[in-house]
């Protein structure tokens, strides 16, 4: 991957988690580690998922732990706890602003690069294995104070 | 577009000797996970605004069915390899799926996720869905598009 530096895209996609959940909760992230994202992907909680396609095309994994969750529905306009479909519903929300600032920057950065969010999902379960086969992934953990939150990014350049 | 991708699941799994002997469609208010594998593919439309999720879910079952279909170990459905195989089964219904169509669509990489308990919500928008039998399973293949 040579046109589209990778790191460049996987800084882009974490500067725009931490902008956001800055801009919506009022707090500070912490980057706290990264590494190459593997093939299988465990997660606990809540999680959303948001594809990408242009140029390049991917994915972005959020896990997203309870407190956070709880947190990003309130401030989203929600009251009380949560039911479990208000939790994935602003865990789709929440995913698809990340993505969408993440592409306006990369788009920016790369003209003509045209990558566009899908519509996103979310999931809520234990020990759910997430899988993607045929991308290049980076696994990187932000720390905020509701939990650290997990991201993985996982991309191809189209032929 | 639902019996287009329908007509290539059926179109796929019988390249794999695997016949599909009913089909019965459905609608829901919202793109659910139903079952406790799930596939799902980002669908964007080249030069639109249309954009949807294309799912395909299987129970334990039809996993179970495909994986000793496809890489001969009926047991190893949630190994990386079993998942791995899966995942190509999404991608080649998805290709013949496009390919049907008038509407020239991009695809995400498909995504997959595997667990008990599993509840999701793939899309706020209704979705459309073909449930096929395959022996005592089930596989779903849903579609929500804008």
């Amino acid at each position: 991957m040579e046109r589209y530096q990778f790191s460049e895209i996987v800084d882009a996609f974490v500067d725009a988690a931490k902008e956001v959940v800055t801009q919506i909760l009022g707090v500070e992230v912490v980057e706290q580690q990264d590494g190459a994202g593997d093939a299988l992907i465990t997660f606990d909680g809540v999680v959303a998922v948001v594809g990408f396609s242009g140029a390049f095309s991917g994915r972005l994994l959020l896990g997203i732990p309870e407190p956070l969750s709880v947190a990003l529905f309130h401030a989203l306009g929600g009251e009380t706890l949560p039911s479990p479909d208000e939790e994935l519903f602003a865990a789709s929300e929440f995913g698809n602003l990340v993505t969408g600032h993440a592409l306006t920057s990369i788009n920016n950065r790369f003209p003509g690069s045209n990558a566009r969010p899908s519509p996103p999902s979310a999931f809520l379960g234990k020990r759910m294995v997430f899988f993607n086969f045929g991308t290049t992934g980076s696994r990187v953990i932000l720390a905020t104070p509701y939990g650290d939150m997990k991201m993985d990014i996982a991309f191809k350049e189209e032929p | 577009m639902i019996g287009e991708l329908g007509m290539a699941v059926q179109e796929v799994l019988s390249a794999f000797g695997v016949e599909v002997a009913h089909l019965r469609a459905k609608e829901t208010d919202f793109h659910r996970v139903e079952g406790f594998l799930c596939i799902i593919t980002g669908l964007l439309e080249r030069d639109g605004e249309r954009k949807g999720i294309m799912s395909l879910e299987l129970d334990r079952k039809a996993a179970s069915l495909l994986a000793g279909v496809m890489i001969g170990d009926p047991e190893a459905f949630s190994s990386e390899m079993g998942l791995s195989a899966l995942s190509e089964l999404a991608t080649m219904v998805c290709g013949t799926f496009l390919a049907r169509l008038d509407v020239p669509l991009l695809a995400t990489p498909p995504t997959g996720v595997v667990g008990e308990g599993l509840q999701g919500i793939l899309n706020v928008m209704p979705a459309r869905k073909v449930e096929l039998r395959l022996g005592e399973g089930l596989l779903v293949a849903g579609l929500s598009l804008s």
